[in-house]
This record gives structure tokens, C-alpha cells and sequence, in this order.
């Protein structure tokens, strides 16, 4: 196993698994406690239509990914709170909007096969190159100092927006700003496990963690490391019987999480686990 | 004037085209403890808002501490409605009461901030359980929880929001007991559609259905209450819907 690390591809899945897993343990707790795993399926969707602008304009798509996830983000929050119940509503249109631009933006290039369109919708994270590496990291590192300077309010608007807005929270300004780090942390998720599975990664790391500890920092912490570990299984697995390496860290999540809840025979735990599948 | 924290004039709220609350005047003052009762979809909920600004009203005035609402929550502790909130959430009850000492972004709680949630904790007995996890909570525990949210900050003013829901009967005494001490201290204004645990506890009772009747100070029990305040109120009391205060004229 150990020789495998002289292969650059095998380091940067390394790497990119943990990248990926700091991104979903920290925007990926708040996901699941402030329950807008909804929304960030929508966000996750409408990501594709920045990686079909990268494709017209011939740029990388991760990097074309950003700002157009980032106002996808900005989009749902904003439809969603002006209409009335909708959230839904906001969801389902931006979800299938992002995607059909992206269709659009790839048809426009006539006669153009994009290369790995398919790793884009699926992950893959044995062919990352190091240049999305450090769009990663840098994302990764934007996530951390968010959460680090606001961690209160994230907490406070997640528990009780109502309560929030009257203690003093911006609480509308802080909503959008954790939408723009779910939008964040679906770029550094797109390249390992797909736009397709992204959800997976937000939910499931917390979803099991949250069964273990009554605090937020612990939750983040022991996602990532549920993320870590969760990625490098499914990573081995990929690389071994040539598997899709989302699909196979998505079902490596899912027996982690019903391992987990047959572990801990919490009633509520697990029929929470269960409605939120 | 100095002493007043409250005015409403002619204050008037449309919810999705429909009146909540029609031409309501309300005038509280330091010191008072006022409960406003009514029918569920009476308006109460939509009254408390109000005064916290977060309901605008298509019209009328309403100040609080002789400002905006919005500039005025800082002076004002709330105690929400119980609804279903997440009871997966992880948080401790401690942490929960100290999101009630909040400053502004980039202030980090304070040594203070921690003593005077074990201080509320203490004051509504919870201080026992605060490092439960709040989904571990019976309704009476954690009904106390939010009210130490409530108060942490020390508020001139109380809001309480159908405050004995989820108590049980014979421990709601001891809750208002409660309240009354925490009264000498700050102005209460508590809103329920239970009038039968409020007579004996309030200075005042108004009776909101979209319209307020507000009437003078409490004396004596529920006999004298139906006597000095016809106002048409329906109230559910244990599950069985009866009729206590005459129909008003108006």
C-alpha cells in the first residue's frame, strides 16, 4: 500500500479526501442541525451550470464553479424568504435552472466533447489534478475562517432564527452567508464524490456524529473524521475493483451510518437517521 | 411619561389580507404585570410581535421604551411559543441560556456573560441540569430553560408567550410565583388563553380578540372577573371548551 503513495495521483486522493472531509464536517454540521439539507441538494445541483460555463469559456470549471454556485446560493435564500412557503418552490427552480444552463453552456460549444464531464457528475477522486487541489485548500481555509469568526450566530440563527433576529443577530445577512459556505464547500466536494452524491457527504458524516455529542464543535470535529476515514475506504475501493469513487464512498457512508445507529440503540437517534435518509 | 414602556395607538396588523389586530391601544409601565387573554388566533402572538418589531403594522404607533421596537430589544426578554424545535440539535442548556447574553459580531462571551447564566439558571431552578442536552428536557424543564434565556440579559421588560403550556398543574404555582418575584425586578407582559391560573397572580387583564379590552387592576378571583370584564372570549381550558365572561356589547 505504502508504495502507492510515489504515485501522484494516489497522494492527491489523499490529500483531496482530506480536503474534502474538513469542508463537509464543518458546512455539513450546520446542513444537518439547522435542517437545510433541501437546500443544499438545490445548491449542489446548480452547481453544474458553472461547470458547463467553464466549458463554454474554456477555462477550468472548478474555478467558473464558484461564483456561479456561490449566486445560486444567494438565489434560493433570497426567492425563498420573499415568497411565501417558497422555500420549496426556490429549491426545485434554481436545482433544475443550474442544470439546464449547464446542458446549454456545453451545447454551445458545437462539435466540443467535454473530457471529464462524467467525473464532474459522478467524482473521481483518483483524477484530481493539484492545481483543484489548491482551489480546495484555499476554499477550505475560506470555510474555517468563516465559521471561526461566527460561529455564534451560526449557532444562534441554526437554533432559533425568531430568537436570533431579537437578540441582535443579522440574522438574514448570516443565513445568506452560511448558504454562500454551503455553496463553498459543494466546489471542494465536486471533483471527489460528484455533483450528484455531494448531499451525501453534507449529510451523513453529521448525521452519525450527532447521535454521539451534545456539542457543535464536537459534531464538526468527529464528522471530519468520520469524513477521513469514510473517503480513504471508499478511495481503496475505487482504486481496487475500479469503481466510481462516489458512488463507493456514498454506500462506505451509509453502511458507516447504519453500523452507527445499531450501535447506539437510541430510539430517537435512530428514527431521526431514518426520516432524514 | 417616565414611567411608560409601552404605547400602542390605533395599531392595526394584516396578516395575508386579514386583521390580526384592529385599532388596539395598549399603554404598560414600569413595574406592571399584565396578562392579555384571549381566543387562540386572538391575535396575542401577533401582539407580542408587534412589540418586538418583528411584525410592522399597516398602522398606528407603537413605541417601546419611547423608541422603535427594533431599537429597543436590547431592554426586552422574550419567551417563544413552545413549537416543535429540532430536538436532535446539539447543545447544552448552559450554552442555550448563554445565547441569551448575545452583544454583537465579534464579541466573545465573557466571564460575566457565564455567571449570569448560572445566576438565571439558578433563579428558575434549572441550574442542576446545565449540562443536559436540551432535547433531554421534559416541556416544564425546558419551558423554565428558555425563560432563564429569557431573563440572562436582565431585561427591563418581560415577554411570555403562553408561558404555562407544557407545566403541569401543580407546578405551574411555583412558575408564577416565579414570575412575580422576577416582577419587582422588571415589567411583565404575558399573553395565554388560560385564564383561570392568571387572576390571582396579574395587576391587570386585557382581553384580546383582534380588538383589546383592556381593563383596570385584578381584585379578587374569577367571580369579580366576570363581573367587570365582558369581553367575548371562548377559552379552552383542559381540552373542554367553555364559555366564562359574557358576551360584550361591542
Amino acid at each position: 500500500m505504502m508504495e502507492l503513495l510515489h504515485y501522484e495521483f494516489m497522494r492527491n486522493a489523499l490529500i483531496a479526501a482530506i480536503l474534502v472531509s474538513i469542508a463537509c464536517g464543518i458546512v455539513g454540521t450546520y446542513v444537518v442541525i439547522k435542517r437545510i439539507v433541501s437546500i443544499s441538494g438545490g445548491i449542489s445541483h446548480a452547481a453544474f451550470g458553472g461547470v458547463g460555463l467553464g466549458y463554454l469559456l474554456a477555462v477550468n470549471p472548478i474555478l467558473t464553479a464558484i461564483p456561479f454556485t456561490i449566486l445560486s446560493a444567494l438565489a434560493i435564500g433570497i426567492i425563498s424568504k420573499r415568497t411565501r412557503g417558497g422555500e420549496d418552490s426556490a429549491i426545485g427552480i434554481i436545482w433544475a435552472g443550474g442544470m439546464a444552463l449547464g446542458i446549454l453552456f456545453i451545447d454551445l460549444r458545437r462539435g466540443y466533447t467535454p473530457p471529464d464531464l462524467f467525473s464532474y457528475l459522478f467524482g473521481s477522486i483518483l483524477a484530481v489534478p493539484t492545481t483543484d487541489l489548491v482551489v480546495m485548500l484555499a476554499l477550505d481555509a475560506a470555510i474555517i475562517a468563516t465559521v471561526a469568526l461566527f460561529e455564534r450566530e451560526f449557532t444562534a440563527i441554526s437554533f432559533d432564527e425568531e430568537f436570533s433576529t431579537i437578540i441582535g443577530v443579522p440574522t438574514r445577512r448570516l443565513y445568506l452567508l452560511l448558504l454562500t459556505l454551503i455553496a463553498l464547500s459543494v466546489v471542494v466536494l465536486i471533483r471527489v464524490v460528484g455533483i450528484i452524491l455531494i448531499i451525501a457527504l453534507l449529510t451523513i458524516p453529521a448525521t452519525i456524529s450527532i447521535q454521539y455529542t451534545d456539542h457543535i464543535r464536537r459534531v464538526i470535529f468527529f464528522s471530519t473524521l468520520i469524513g477521513i476515514i469514510t473517503t480513504i475506504i471508499g478511495l481503496c475501493l475505487s482504486y481496487i475493483f475500479d469503481l466510481a469513487s462516489g458512488a463507493s464512498i456514498v454506500i462506505v457512508l451509509i453502511t458507516a451510518l447504519i453500523v452507527s445507529t445499531l450501535l447506539k440503540p437510541d430510539p430517537r437517534a435512530t428514527t431521526r437517521t431514518i426520516l432524514r435518509l | 411619561m417616565s414611567g411608560e414602556i409601552i404605547r400602542l395607538r390605533d395599531v392595526w396588523v394584516y396578516l395575508g389580507g386579514i386583521p390580526v389586530l384592529e385599532g388596539v391601544d395598549l399603554s404598560v409601565s414600569r413595574g406592571d404585570f399584565l396578562a392579555v387573554i384571549g381566543p387562540n388566533g386572538g391575535g396575542k402572538t401577533t401582539l407580542l410581535k408587534v412589540i418586538l418589531g418583528l411584525l410592522e403594522p399597516r398602522g398606528g404607533e407603537v413605541r417601546v421604551f419611547g423608541k422603535k421596537p427594533c431599537e429597543s430589544r436590547g431592554l426586552i426578554g422574550y419567551l417563544p411559543q413552545q413549537r416543535s424545535f429540532n430536538p436532535s440539535f446539539p447543545i447544552s442548556v448552559f450554552d442555550v441560556v448563554l445565547m441569551g447574553r448575545y452583544r454583537g459580531l465579534f464579541k466573545k462571551y465573557s466571564g460575566e456573560d457565564r455567571e449570569a447564566v448560572i445566576e438565571s439558571l439558578e433563579a428558575v431552578g434549572m441550574l442542576s441540569l446545565r449540562d443536559r442536552e436540551i432535547g433531554s428536557l421534559s416541556g416544564g424543564e425546558l419551558q423554565r430553560v428558555f425563560l432563564a434565556r429569557a431573563i440572562v440579559r436582565d431585561p427591563d421588560l418581560l415577554l411570555l408567550d403562553e408561558p404555562m403550556s407544557g407545566i403541569d398543574p401543580d407546578l405551574q404555582r411555583s412558575f408564577y410565583e416565579l414570575l412575580q418575584e422576577l416582577n419587582k425586578r422588571m415589567a411583565i407582559v404575558l399573553v395565554t388563553h388560560d385564564i383561570a391560573a392568571v387572576s390571582t397572580y396579574v395587576d391587570t387583564i386585557a382581553c384580546l380578540n383582534r380588538r383589546l379590552f383592556y381593563h383596570g387592576p385584578t381584585e379578587g378571583g374569577l367571580g369579580r372577573l366576570e363581573d367587570a370584564y365582558k369581553c367575548p372570549i371562548e377559552i379552552l381550558a383542559h381540552g373542554t371548551p367553555h364559555r366564562v365572561l359574557r358576551e360584550h356589547d361591542q
